[in-house]
Protein backbone atom coordinates (compact mmCIF):
# COMPACT_ATOMS: atom_id res chain seq x y z
CA UNK A 1 0.00 0.00 0.00
CA UNK A 2 1.62 3.23 -0.92
CA UNK A 3 0.18 4.92 1.77
CA UNK A 4 1.05 8.35 2.57
CA UNK A 5 2.55 8.09 6.03
CA UNK A 6 1.83 10.58 8.37
CA UNK A 7 3.87 10.88 11.34
CA UNK A 8 0.67 10.15 13.43
CA UNK A 9 0.92 6.84 11.56
CA UNK A 10 4.21 6.18 12.03
CA UNK A 11 3.73 6.93 15.94
CA UNK A 12 1.26 4.54 16.19
CA UNK A 13 3.04 1.63 14.21
CA UNK A 14 5.89 1.70 16.39
CA UNK A 15 3.79 1.16 19.95
CA UNK A 16 3.32 -2.50 20.09
CA UNK A 17 0.26 -4.02 22.05
CA UNK A 18 0.65 -7.54 23.05
CA UNK A 19 -2.94 -9.64 23.33
CA UNK A 20 -3.43 -12.69 25.94
CA UNK A 21 -5.07 -15.47 24.52
CA UNK A 22 -7.81 -17.80 27.04
CA UNK A 23 -5.10 -20.70 26.93
CA UNK A 24 -2.18 -18.07 27.35
CA UNK A 25 -1.17 -17.92 24.01
CA UNK A 26 0.58 -14.18 23.08
CA UNK A 27 0.15 -12.13 20.27
CA UNK A 28 2.23 -8.78 19.57
CA UNK A 29 0.11 -6.38 17.29
CA UNK A 30 0.54 -2.22 15.98
CA UNK A 31 -1.66 -0.41 18.08
CA UNK A 32 -3.42 0.64 14.64
CA UNK A 33 -4.01 -3.33 14.06
CA UNK A 34 -5.16 -3.67 17.99
CA UNK A 35 -7.67 -0.30 18.19
CA UNK A 36 -9.72 -1.38 15.24
CA UNK A 37 -10.89 -3.16 18.70
CA UNK A 38 -12.80 -0.32 20.55
CA UNK A 39 -12.54 -2.48 23.76
CA UNK A 40 -8.71 -2.65 23.25
CA UNK A 41 -8.97 1.21 22.48
CA UNK A 42 -10.45 1.97 25.64
CA UNK A 43 -7.89 0.32 27.68
CA UNK A 44 -4.94 1.82 25.83
CA UNK A 45 -6.61 4.97 26.79
CA UNK A 46 -6.71 4.19 30.04
CA UNK A 47 -3.20 3.15 30.24
CA UNK A 48 -3.79 -0.19 31.32
CA UNK A 49 -2.60 -2.28 28.47
CA UNK A 50 1.51 -2.54 30.12
CA UNK A 51 1.87 -6.54 30.78
CA UNK A 52 -0.26 -7.51 27.90
CA UNK A 53 -3.87 -7.46 27.37
CA UNK A 54 -5.85 -10.95 28.94
CA UNK A 55 -8.46 -11.74 26.48
CA UNK A 56 -9.88 -14.81 28.47
CA UNK A 57 -12.97 -14.90 26.20
CA UNK A 58 -10.93 -15.72 23.12
CA UNK A 59 -8.75 -18.63 22.07
CA UNK A 60 -5.89 -18.80 20.53
CA UNK A 61 -7.03 -20.07 17.18
CA UNK A 62 -9.88 -17.64 17.26
CA UNK A 63 -7.64 -14.42 18.45
CA UNK A 64 -5.34 -15.55 15.05
CA UNK A 65 -8.05 -14.96 13.13
CA UNK A 66 -9.39 -11.84 14.66
CA UNK A 67 -6.19 -10.31 14.33
CA UNK A 68 -5.96 -11.63 10.59
CA UNK A 69 -8.83 -9.61 10.08
CA UNK A 70 -7.79 -6.06 12.11
CA UNK A 71 -4.31 -6.44 10.36
CA UNK A 72 -6.00 -6.31 6.82
CA UNK A 73 -8.57 -3.23 7.69
CA UNK A 74 -6.00 -1.40 9.76
CA UNK A 75 -4.30 -0.84 6.35
CA UNK A 76 -7.53 0.11 4.77
CA UNK A 77 -8.45 2.62 7.78
CA UNK A 78 -4.78 4.04 6.80
CA UNK A 79 -5.27 4.32 2.99
CA UNK A 80 -9.15 6.29 3.73
CA UNK A 81 -7.29 8.55 5.85
CA UNK A 82 -5.00 9.32 3.34
CA UNK A 83 -7.47 9.95 0.46
CA UNK A 84 -9.62 12.26 1.71
CA UNK A 85 -6.54 14.73 2.74
CA UNK A 86 -4.30 15.29 -0.19
CA UNK A 87 -5.34 12.65 -2.78
CA UNK A 88 -7.93 13.45 -5.28
CA UNK A 89 -7.22 12.26 -8.52
CA UNK A 90 -7.81 9.72 -10.67
CA UNK A 91 -5.48 7.69 -10.64
CA UNK A 92 -5.79 7.66 -6.84
CA UNK A 93 -9.29 6.52 -7.07
CA UNK A 94 -8.15 3.40 -8.79
CA UNK A 95 -5.99 2.49 -7.01
CA UNK A 96 -8.36 2.92 -4.15
CA UNK A 97 -11.01 0.90 -6.06
CA UNK A 98 -9.04 -1.78 -6.52
CA UNK A 99 -7.99 -2.30 -2.96
CA UNK A 100 -11.61 -1.88 -2.25
CA UNK A 101 -11.94 -5.20 -4.19
CA UNK A 102 -9.30 -6.94 -3.15
CA UNK A 103 -10.51 -6.17 0.52
CA UNK A 104 -13.78 -7.49 -0.36
CA UNK A 105 -11.76 -10.88 -1.78
CA UNK A 106 -10.31 -10.82 1.24
CA UNK A 107 -13.69 -10.80 3.38
CA UNK A 108 -15.23 -13.62 1.13
CA UNK A 109 -12.14 -15.92 1.76
CA UNK A 110 -11.67 -14.97 5.34
CA UNK A 111 -15.62 -15.92 6.01
CA UNK A 112 -15.25 -19.15 4.50
CA UNK A 113 -15.14 -21.06 7.67
CA UNK A 114 -17.43 -24.03 9.29
CA UNK A 115 -20.62 -22.66 11.53
CA UNK A 116 -18.66 -22.83 15.08
CA UNK A 117 -15.66 -21.40 13.92
CA UNK A 118 -18.09 -18.27 12.66
CA UNK A 119 -20.04 -18.21 15.72
CA UNK A 120 -16.81 -17.78 17.55
CA UNK A 121 -15.79 -15.16 15.76
CA UNK A 122 -18.87 -13.08 16.01
CA UNK A 123 -18.87 -13.73 19.92
CA UNK A 124 -15.21 -12.58 19.67
CA UNK A 125 -15.97 -9.70 17.64
CA UNK A 126 -18.78 -9.06 19.79
CA UNK A 127 -16.64 -8.68 22.81
CA UNK A 128 -14.07 -6.59 21.49
CA UNK A 129 -16.56 -4.80 19.79
CA UNK A 130 -15.03 -4.36 15.87
CA UNK A 131 -17.56 -3.11 13.88
CA UNK A 132 -16.44 -4.26 10.85
CA UNK A 133 -16.16 -7.92 11.85
CA UNK A 134 -19.32 -7.59 13.72
CA UNK A 135 -21.12 -6.39 10.82
CA UNK A 136 -19.39 -9.09 8.38
CA UNK A 137 -20.08 -11.83 10.55
CA UNK A 138 -24.01 -11.48 11.44
CA UNK A 139 -24.76 -10.48 7.74
CA UNK A 140 -23.23 -13.76 7.02
CA UNK A 141 -25.37 -16.12 9.44
CA UNK A 142 -28.60 -13.98 7.74
CA UNK A 143 -27.74 -14.90 4.14
CA UNK A 144 -26.89 -18.47 5.24
CA UNK A 145 -30.29 -18.96 7.23
CA UNK A 146 -32.63 -16.72 4.71
CA UNK A 147 -33.76 -19.26 2.71
CA UNK A 148 -34.49 -22.16 5.44
CA UNK A 149 -37.24 -23.65 6.42
CA UNK A 150 -38.39 -23.78 10.33
CA UNK A 151 -37.48 -27.31 10.76
CA UNK A 152 -34.17 -26.49 9.38
CA UNK A 153 -33.15 -23.78 11.46
CA UNK A 154 -34.38 -25.67 14.41
CA UNK A 155 -31.72 -28.44 13.17
CA UNK A 156 -28.89 -26.36 13.01
CA UNK A 157 -29.50 -24.13 15.82
CA UNK A 158 -30.25 -26.71 18.54
CA UNK A 159 -33.55 -25.17 19.26
CA UNK A 160 -36.43 -26.94 20.49
CA UNK A 161 -39.68 -26.15 19.24
CA UNK A 162 -41.80 -25.20 22.47
CA UNK A 163 -44.81 -24.11 20.26
CA UNK A 164 -48.02 -26.36 20.72
CA UNK A 165 -49.22 -27.67 17.29
CA UNK A 166 -52.36 -25.79 16.98
CA UNK A 167 -49.87 -21.96 18.01
CA UNK A 168 -47.97 -23.44 15.46
CA UNK A 169 -50.75 -23.87 12.80
CA UNK A 170 -52.06 -20.45 13.39
CA UNK A 171 -48.75 -18.95 12.58
CA UNK A 172 -49.14 -20.79 9.41
CA UNK A 173 -52.25 -19.34 8.39
CA UNK A 174 -51.63 -15.95 9.57
CA UNK A 175 -48.85 -15.62 7.25
CA UNK A 176 -49.20 -18.30 4.82
CA UNK A 177 -47.98 -16.59 1.68
CA UNK A 178 -44.48 -16.68 3.73
CA UNK A 179 -44.53 -20.63 3.25
CA UNK A 180 -45.37 -20.63 -0.12
CA UNK B 1 -18.08 -28.48 18.20
CA UNK B 2 -19.49 -31.29 16.18
CA UNK B 3 -22.65 -29.68 15.51
CA UNK B 4 -23.41 -29.17 19.22
CA UNK B 5 -24.77 -26.18 20.89
CA UNK B 6 -23.32 -23.36 19.46
CA UNK B 7 -25.57 -20.79 20.78
CA UNK B 8 -25.56 -17.01 20.32
CA UNK B 9 -26.52 -14.64 22.37
CA UNK B 10 -29.87 -12.76 22.39
CA UNK B 11 -29.23 -9.38 20.95
CA UNK B 12 -26.31 -11.03 18.47
CA UNK B 13 -29.66 -13.27 17.54
CA UNK B 14 -31.41 -9.99 17.05
CA UNK B 15 -28.86 -8.52 14.90
CA UNK B 16 -28.66 -11.47 12.40
CA UNK B 17 -32.38 -11.33 12.26
CA UNK B 18 -32.73 -7.94 11.28
CA UNK B 19 -31.14 -8.27 8.34
CA UNK B 20 -33.74 -10.67 6.70
CA UNK B 21 -36.38 -10.04 4.68
CA UNK B 22 -40.06 -10.15 5.51
CA UNK B 23 -40.87 -13.07 4.05
CA UNK B 24 -38.53 -15.98 5.82
CA UNK B 25 -38.75 -13.88 9.23
CA UNK B 26 -42.72 -14.48 8.72
CA UNK B 27 -41.88 -18.46 8.87
CA UNK B 28 -39.04 -18.12 11.15
CA UNK B 29 -41.72 -17.09 13.54
CA UNK B 30 -42.85 -20.89 13.89
CA UNK B 31 -39.34 -21.95 15.15
CA UNK B 32 -39.89 -21.17 18.89
CA UNK B 33 -41.62 -19.30 21.57
CA UNK B 34 -38.75 -17.47 22.05
CA UNK B 35 -38.33 -16.60 18.17
CA UNK B 36 -41.66 -15.62 17.44
CA UNK B 37 -42.05 -13.35 20.45
CA UNK B 38 -38.76 -11.48 19.44
CA UNK B 39 -39.72 -10.99 15.66
CA UNK B 40 -43.02 -9.88 16.77
CA UNK B 41 -41.27 -7.08 19.01
CA UNK B 42 -41.93 -3.24 18.02
CA UNK B 43 -38.04 -2.61 18.97
CA UNK B 44 -37.32 -5.38 16.30
CA UNK B 45 -40.04 -4.77 13.59
CA UNK B 46 -38.38 -0.87 13.35
CA UNK B 47 -34.87 -2.70 13.73
CA UNK B 48 -35.75 -4.69 10.33
CA UNK B 49 -37.38 -2.05 8.63
CA UNK B 50 -34.99 0.64 9.00
CA UNK B 51 -32.45 -2.07 7.37
CA UNK B 52 -34.55 -4.17 4.59
CA UNK B 53 -34.45 -2.26 1.32
CA UNK B 54 -37.96 -0.85 0.03
CA UNK B 55 -40.73 -2.86 -0.65
CA UNK B 56 -42.11 -2.06 -4.35
CA UNK B 57 -45.97 -2.18 -4.90
CA UNK B 58 -47.23 -2.97 -9.21
CA UNK B 59 -50.32 -3.98 -10.45
CA UNK B 60 -50.52 -6.76 -12.57
CA UNK B 61 -53.26 -8.58 -15.24
CA UNK B 62 -54.11 -11.82 -13.63
CA UNK B 63 -56.17 -12.47 -17.37
CA UNK B 64 -57.88 -16.14 -17.46
CA UNK B 65 -57.22 -17.07 -21.10
CA UNK B 66 -60.28 -19.46 -21.09
CA UNK B 67 -62.51 -16.57 -20.02
CA UNK B 68 -60.95 -13.53 -21.59
CA UNK B 69 -61.68 -12.02 -18.50
CA UNK B 70 -59.59 -9.07 -17.38
CA UNK B 71 -58.71 -8.61 -13.75
CA UNK B 72 -55.99 -6.36 -12.30
CA UNK B 73 -54.34 -7.48 -8.75
CA UNK B 74 -51.93 -5.54 -6.79
CA UNK B 75 -48.72 -6.67 -5.87
CA UNK B 76 -46.08 -6.30 -2.89
CA UNK B 77 -42.91 -7.12 -3.26
CA UNK B 78 -39.23 -7.07 -2.34
CA UNK B 79 -36.17 -6.49 -3.96
CA UNK B 80 -35.45 -10.26 -3.92
CA UNK B 81 -38.59 -10.68 -6.15
CA UNK B 82 -40.69 -12.48 -3.73
CA UNK B 83 -44.30 -11.38 -3.64
CA UNK B 84 -45.71 -10.62 -0.31
CA UNK B 85 -49.18 -9.49 -0.44
CA UNK B 86 -51.15 -9.52 -3.36
CA UNK B 87 -55.05 -7.78 -3.44
CA UNK B 88 -57.39 -8.69 -6.18
CA UNK B 89 -59.71 -7.05 -8.22
CA UNK B 90 -57.97 -3.92 -8.32
CA UNK B 91 -60.20 -1.09 -10.57
CA UNK B 92 -57.29 0.68 -12.86
CA UNK B 93 -53.51 0.51 -13.10
CA UNK B 94 -54.01 4.18 -12.17
CA UNK B 95 -51.31 3.74 -9.14
CA UNK B 96 -50.06 6.65 -7.32
CA UNK B 97 -46.50 6.40 -7.26
CA UNK B 98 -45.75 7.46 -2.89
CA UNK B 99 -43.21 6.45 -0.28
CA UNK B 100 -46.19 5.65 2.04
CA UNK B 101 -47.33 3.01 4.53
CA UNK B 102 -50.95 2.81 2.52
CA UNK B 103 -51.19 2.52 -0.93
CA UNK B 104 -53.66 4.56 -3.82
CA UNK B 105 -55.21 3.42 -7.02
CA UNK B 106 -57.58 5.32 -8.68
CA UNK B 107 -59.67 5.35 -11.66
CA UNK B 108 -60.33 8.56 -14.06
CA UNK B 109 -64.01 8.17 -13.63
CA UNK B 110 -64.51 8.39 -10.12
CA UNK B 111 -63.78 6.61 -6.81
CA UNK B 112 -60.11 5.79 -5.21
CA UNK B 113 -59.00 2.62 -3.56
CA UNK B 114 -56.48 3.08 -0.28
CA UNK B 115 -55.30 0.05 0.55
CA UNK B 116 -53.42 -0.94 3.74
CA UNK B 117 -51.21 -3.78 3.08
CA UNK B 118 -50.19 -4.53 6.49
CA UNK B 119 -53.71 -4.90 8.10
CA UNK B 120 -55.03 -6.09 4.39
CA UNK B 121 -57.28 -3.42 4.40
CA UNK B 122 -59.26 -2.24 1.06
CA UNK B 123 -61.64 0.81 1.00
CA UNK B 124 -62.69 2.54 -1.54
CA UNK B 125 -63.76 6.00 -1.44
CA UNK B 126 -65.09 9.05 -3.77
CA UNK B 127 -67.70 6.64 -5.52
CA UNK B 128 -68.96 8.34 -8.89
CA UNK B 129 -72.61 10.03 -8.34
CA UNK B 130 -74.16 8.71 -11.69
CA UNK B 131 -76.28 12.22 -11.65
CA UNK B 132 -73.00 14.29 -12.07
CA UNK B 133 -72.32 15.17 -15.24
CA UNK B 134 -69.09 13.14 -16.82
CA UNK B 135 -65.64 14.20 -15.45
CA UNK B 136 -62.49 13.56 -15.25
CA UNK B 137 -60.84 13.02 -12.04
CA UNK B 138 -57.27 12.50 -10.67
CA UNK B 139 -56.04 12.18 -7.25
CA UNK B 140 -53.33 12.98 -5.14
CA UNK B 141 -51.97 11.36 -1.72
CA UNK B 142 -49.87 12.42 0.81
CA UNK B 143 -49.62 12.70 5.10
CA UNK B 144 -50.03 16.20 6.47
CA UNK B 145 -46.56 17.41 8.27
CA UNK B 146 -46.58 17.44 11.70
CA UNK B 147 -49.68 15.53 12.47
CA UNK B 148 -49.02 12.86 10.03
CA UNK B 149 -52.46 12.16 9.09
CA UNK B 150 -53.27 11.01 5.37
CA UNK B 151 -55.18 12.89 3.23
CA UNK B 152 -56.67 12.16 -0.43
CA UNK B 153 -57.09 15.47 -2.51
CA UNK B 154 -58.98 15.19 -5.72
CA UNK B 155 -59.41 17.42 -9.20
CA UNK B 156 -62.25 17.26 -11.25
CA UNK B 157 -61.96 18.87 -14.52
CA UNK B 158 -65.01 18.32 -17.53
CA UNK B 159 -64.28 16.89 -20.86
CA UNK B 160 -64.44 19.85 -22.99
CA UNK B 161 -63.63 22.70 -20.32
CA UNK B 162 -60.03 23.34 -19.24
CA UNK B 163 -60.93 25.61 -16.90
CA UNK B 164 -63.40 25.04 -13.80
CA UNK B 165 -61.27 22.67 -12.42
CA UNK B 166 -63.03 21.60 -9.08
CA UNK B 167 -60.35 20.76 -5.82
CA UNK B 168 -61.48 18.76 -3.09
CA UNK B 169 -59.62 17.30 0.17
CA UNK B 170 -60.84 14.56 2.36
CA UNK B 171 -59.38 13.16 5.50
CA UNK B 172 -58.70 8.99 5.42
CA UNK B 173 -58.83 7.17 8.73
CA UNK B 174 -58.97 3.35 8.89
CA UNK B 175 -62.43 3.31 9.41
CA UNK B 176 -63.07 2.24 5.27
CA UNK B 177 -66.25 4.87 5.57
CA UNK B 178 -66.69 7.32 3.16
CA UNK B 179 -65.01 10.26 4.32
CA UNK B 180 -66.02 14.12 4.09
CA UNK B 181 -64.86 16.04 1.09
CA UNK B 182 -64.43 19.90 1.64
CA UNK B 183 -64.29 21.98 -1.50
CA UNK B 184 -60.35 23.59 -1.69
CA UNK B 185 -59.32 26.58 -4.38
CA UNK B 186 -58.48 25.49 -7.78
CA UNK B 187 -54.99 24.95 -8.81
CA UNK B 188 -53.77 28.07 -10.53
CA UNK B 189 -53.59 26.24 -13.30
CA UNK B 190 -54.78 23.53 -15.55
CA UNK B 191 -52.53 20.31 -13.79
CA UNK B 192 -51.76 16.81 -15.23
CA UNK B 193 -53.57 14.08 -14.16
CA UNK B 194 -51.09 11.40 -15.66
CA UNK B 195 -49.17 9.82 -12.50
CA UNK B 196 -45.57 10.29 -13.40
CA UNK B 197 -46.61 13.97 -13.43
CA UNK B 198 -47.17 14.58 -9.76
CA UNK B 199 -44.99 13.90 -6.43
CA UNK B 200 -45.71 13.86 -2.98
CA UNK B 201 -42.71 14.98 -0.81
CA UNK B 202 -43.42 14.77 2.78
CA UNK B 203 -46.41 17.09 3.22
CA UNK B 204 -47.03 18.76 -0.21
CA UNK B 205 -48.46 17.77 -3.18
CA UNK B 206 -46.92 18.48 -6.88
CA UNK B 207 -49.03 19.12 -9.68
CA UNK B 208 -46.98 19.65 -13.49
CA UNK B 209 -48.93 21.89 -15.92
CA UNK B 210 -51.03 20.19 -18.39
CA UNK B 211 -49.48 20.77 -21.64
CA UNK B 212 -51.95 20.03 -24.45
CA UNK B 213 -53.23 22.89 -26.85
CA UNK B 214 -50.65 24.69 -27.80
CA UNK B 215 -49.31 26.43 -24.41
CA UNK B 216 -46.13 25.46 -24.88
CA UNK B 217 -44.20 28.49 -23.27
CA UNK B 218 -45.74 27.40 -20.27
CA UNK B 219 -45.56 23.69 -19.53
CA UNK B 220 -42.78 24.23 -17.48
CA UNK B 221 -44.56 24.71 -14.12
CA UNK B 222 -45.62 22.79 -11.06
CA UNK B 223 -48.06 24.20 -8.72
CA UNK B 224 -47.38 23.00 -4.97
CA UNK B 225 -50.24 22.42 -2.80
CA UNK B 226 -49.64 22.39 1.42
CA UNK B 227 -51.80 19.05 3.02
CA UNK B 228 -51.74 21.35 6.51
CA UNK B 229 -52.67 24.79 5.59
CA UNK B 230 -54.58 23.22 2.54
CA UNK B 231 -53.71 26.00 -0.15
CA UNK B 232 -51.95 25.63 -3.03
CA UNK B 233 -48.27 27.70 -1.85
CA UNK B 234 -46.10 28.92 -4.51
CA UNK B 235 -45.82 28.19 -8.54
CA UNK B 236 -42.25 26.42 -9.18
CA UNK B 237 -40.94 27.06 -12.32
CA UNK B 238 -38.86 23.71 -13.52
CA UNK B 239 -35.36 23.40 -14.56
CA UNK B 240 -33.92 25.17 -17.69
CA UNK B 241 -34.03 22.47 -19.47
CA UNK B 242 -34.50 24.37 -23.11
CA UNK B 243 -37.23 23.30 -25.37
CA UNK B 244 -37.32 19.68 -24.10
CA UNK B 245 -39.21 18.95 -28.13
CA UNK B 246 -38.55 15.54 -27.92
CA UNK B 247 -37.91 14.86 -24.48
CA UNK B 248 -40.11 13.14 -21.71
CA UNK B 249 -40.42 14.51 -18.29
CA UNK B 250 -41.48 13.58 -15.01
CA UNK B 251 -42.05 14.55 -11.26
CA UNK B 252 -40.24 12.10 -8.40
CA UNK B 253 -39.49 12.64 -4.42
CA UNK B 254 -36.15 11.60 -4.22
CA UNK B 255 -34.41 11.66 -0.53
CA UNK B 256 -37.57 13.82 0.67
CA UNK B 257 -36.35 16.14 -2.21
CA UNK B 258 -38.92 16.97 -5.42
CA UNK B 259 -36.50 16.05 -8.51
CA UNK B 260 -37.73 16.21 -12.29
CA UNK B 261 -36.86 13.90 -14.49
CA UNK B 262 -35.85 14.28 -18.07
CA UNK B 263 -35.53 12.07 -20.91
CA UNK B 264 -33.80 13.61 -23.79
CA UNK B 265 -32.23 12.49 -27.61
CA UNK B 266 -28.62 12.96 -26.69
CA UNK B 267 -25.52 13.41 -29.67
CA UNK B 268 -23.48 11.33 -27.72
CA UNK B 269 -24.21 8.38 -30.02
CA UNK B 270 -23.25 8.35 -33.83
CA UNK B 271 -26.86 8.33 -34.80
CA UNK B 272 -27.80 10.62 -33.19
CA UNK B 273 -30.70 8.38 -31.44
CA UNK B 274 -29.27 7.60 -28.32
CA UNK B 275 -31.61 8.63 -25.22
CA UNK B 276 -30.28 10.39 -21.76
CA UNK B 277 -31.80 11.19 -18.52
CA UNK B 278 -31.44 14.18 -16.60
CA UNK B 279 -32.37 14.03 -13.04
CA UNK B 280 -32.96 17.58 -11.44
CA UNK B 281 -33.28 18.20 -7.77
CA UNK B 282 -34.89 21.26 -6.71
CA UNK B 283 -33.26 22.59 -3.75
CA UNK B 284 -34.85 25.83 -3.14
CA UNK B 285 -38.78 26.52 -3.93
CA UNK B 286 -39.29 30.21 -3.42
CA UNK B 287 -36.82 30.93 -5.99
CA UNK B 288 -36.90 27.74 -8.10
CA UNK B 289 -33.45 26.54 -8.03
CA UNK B 290 -32.43 23.11 -9.35
CA UNK B 291 -29.04 21.53 -9.55
CA UNK B 292 -28.80 18.62 -12.48
CA UNK B 293 -27.52 15.81 -9.95
CA UNK B 294 -27.19 13.14 -12.18
CA UNK B 295 -27.50 11.90 -16.24
CA UNK B 296 -28.04 8.51 -17.18
CA UNK B 297 -26.72 6.74 -19.83
CA UNK B 298 -27.86 3.40 -20.35
CA UNK B 299 -27.03 0.54 -22.57
CA UNK B 300 -28.60 0.91 -26.17
CA UNK B 301 -30.73 -2.50 -25.40
CA UNK B 302 -32.66 -0.77 -23.02
CA UNK B 303 -35.26 1.77 -22.56
CA UNK B 304 -35.54 4.00 -19.61
CA UNK B 305 -39.05 3.80 -18.53
CA UNK B 306 -38.87 5.15 -15.04
CA UNK B 307 -36.25 6.30 -12.66
CA UNK B 308 -38.01 4.83 -9.14
CA UNK B 309 -35.35 5.73 -6.37
CA UNK B 310 -31.99 7.53 -5.63
CA UNK B 311 -30.50 5.72 -2.67
CA UNK B 312 -28.36 7.22 -0.34
CA UNK B 313 -25.05 5.87 -1.91
CA UNK B 314 -25.74 7.28 -5.09
CA UNK B 315 -26.92 4.10 -6.94
CA UNK B 316 -30.14 4.67 -8.90
CA UNK B 317 -32.97 2.36 -9.22
CA UNK B 318 -34.42 2.72 -12.50
CA UNK B 319 -37.81 0.52 -14.50
CA UNK B 320 -36.55 -0.46 -18.00
CA UNK B 321 -37.84 -2.50 -20.26
CA UNK B 322 -35.81 -4.63 -23.28
CA UNK B 323 -37.24 -6.57 -25.72
CA UNK B 324 -36.88 -10.13 -25.21
CA UNK B 325 -35.92 -12.78 -27.26
CA UNK B 326 -38.61 -15.73 -26.36
CA UNK B 327 -38.19 -18.96 -28.04
CA UNK B 328 -40.55 -22.16 -28.24
CA UNK B 329 -40.72 -25.12 -30.26
CA UNK B 330 -43.46 -23.37 -32.57
CA UNK B 331 -42.15 -19.70 -33.07
CA UNK B 332 -39.03 -17.48 -32.49
CA UNK B 333 -40.68 -14.44 -30.90
CA UNK B 334 -39.89 -10.77 -29.58
CA UNK B 335 -41.46 -9.76 -26.72
CA UNK B 336 -41.16 -5.89 -24.14
CA UNK B 337 -40.62 -6.80 -20.92
CA UNK B 338 -39.67 -4.79 -17.81
CA UNK B 339 -36.76 -5.14 -15.44
CA UNK B 340 -35.82 -3.26 -12.32
CA UNK B 341 -32.49 -2.27 -12.25
CA UNK B 342 -29.27 -0.49 -10.25
CA UNK B 343 -27.81 1.96 -12.38
CA UNK B 344 -24.40 3.34 -10.88
CA UNK B 345 -24.14 6.68 -12.21
CA UNK B 346 -19.85 6.68 -11.64
CA UNK B 347 -19.39 3.49 -13.71
CA UNK B 348 -22.79 3.70 -16.03
CA UNK B 349 -22.67 -0.17 -14.93
CA UNK B 350 -26.59 -1.70 -14.26
CA UNK B 351 -26.98 -4.24 -12.43
CA UNK B 352 -30.50 -6.57 -12.63
CA UNK B 353 -32.67 -6.73 -9.54
CA UNK B 354 -35.44 -8.61 -11.06
CA UNK B 355 -37.61 -9.27 -14.12
CA UNK B 356 -41.17 -8.19 -13.78
CA UNK B 357 -43.85 -10.87 -14.66
CA UNK B 358 -45.20 -11.03 -18.53
CA UNK B 359 -48.39 -9.71 -16.97
CA UNK B 360 -46.90 -6.23 -15.52
CA UNK B 361 -49.32 -3.23 -15.85
CA UNK B 362 -46.26 -0.70 -15.54
CA UNK B 363 -47.07 1.43 -12.79
CA UNK B 364 -45.25 1.14 -9.38
CA UNK B 365 -45.24 2.35 -6.09
CA UNK B 366 -43.07 2.03 -2.68
CA UNK B 367 -44.57 0.59 0.79
CA UNK B 368 -42.77 1.86 3.38
CA UNK B 369 -45.19 0.11 6.16
CA UNK B 370 -44.12 -3.41 7.67
CA UNK B 371 -45.63 -6.20 6.94
CA UNK B 372 -44.24 -8.24 10.24
CA UNK B 373 -46.38 -5.35 12.72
Amino acid sequence: MASAGSGDEKAAAAAMITLISSDNEKFEVTEATATLSQTIRHMIEDGCTDGGVPLPNVTSKILARVIEYCKKHATAAAGEEGSSSSFSDAAFLEVDRAFLEELEEFDDAFLEVDRATLFDLILAANYLDIKGLLNLTCQKVADSVKGKTPEQIREMYNIVNDLTPEEEAEIRRETQWAFE
Amino acid sequence: MEGAAVSLPEDIIFDVLSRLPVKPLCRFRCVSKEWRALISGEAFVAAQKSRAASLLVGVFSSSSRCTDEHKLELRVMDMDGSVLRVFKDVVTTLLLPTRLDLVCVYGIRGGATIIDPAAGRVSTVGKHNPNTPMRIWHYSFGRETPSGAYKLLRIQKSFNDDHGQLCEIAMIDDSGAEPTWRQRPAPPFVTDRYSGRKATVIGTLYFMAHTSGGRRESWNRIAAFDLKSEEWTETINGPPMGQCKDGTIALAEFKATLNMVQTVRTPAYDDGHGLCTNIWALIDSKKSIWIKQYTIEIPRNLFLHRVLDVLSDGRILLLNSFWKQEKNVFSHRSALRYIIQFYNPSTKAVTDIMEMAEEFGVTMSFYTGSLLS
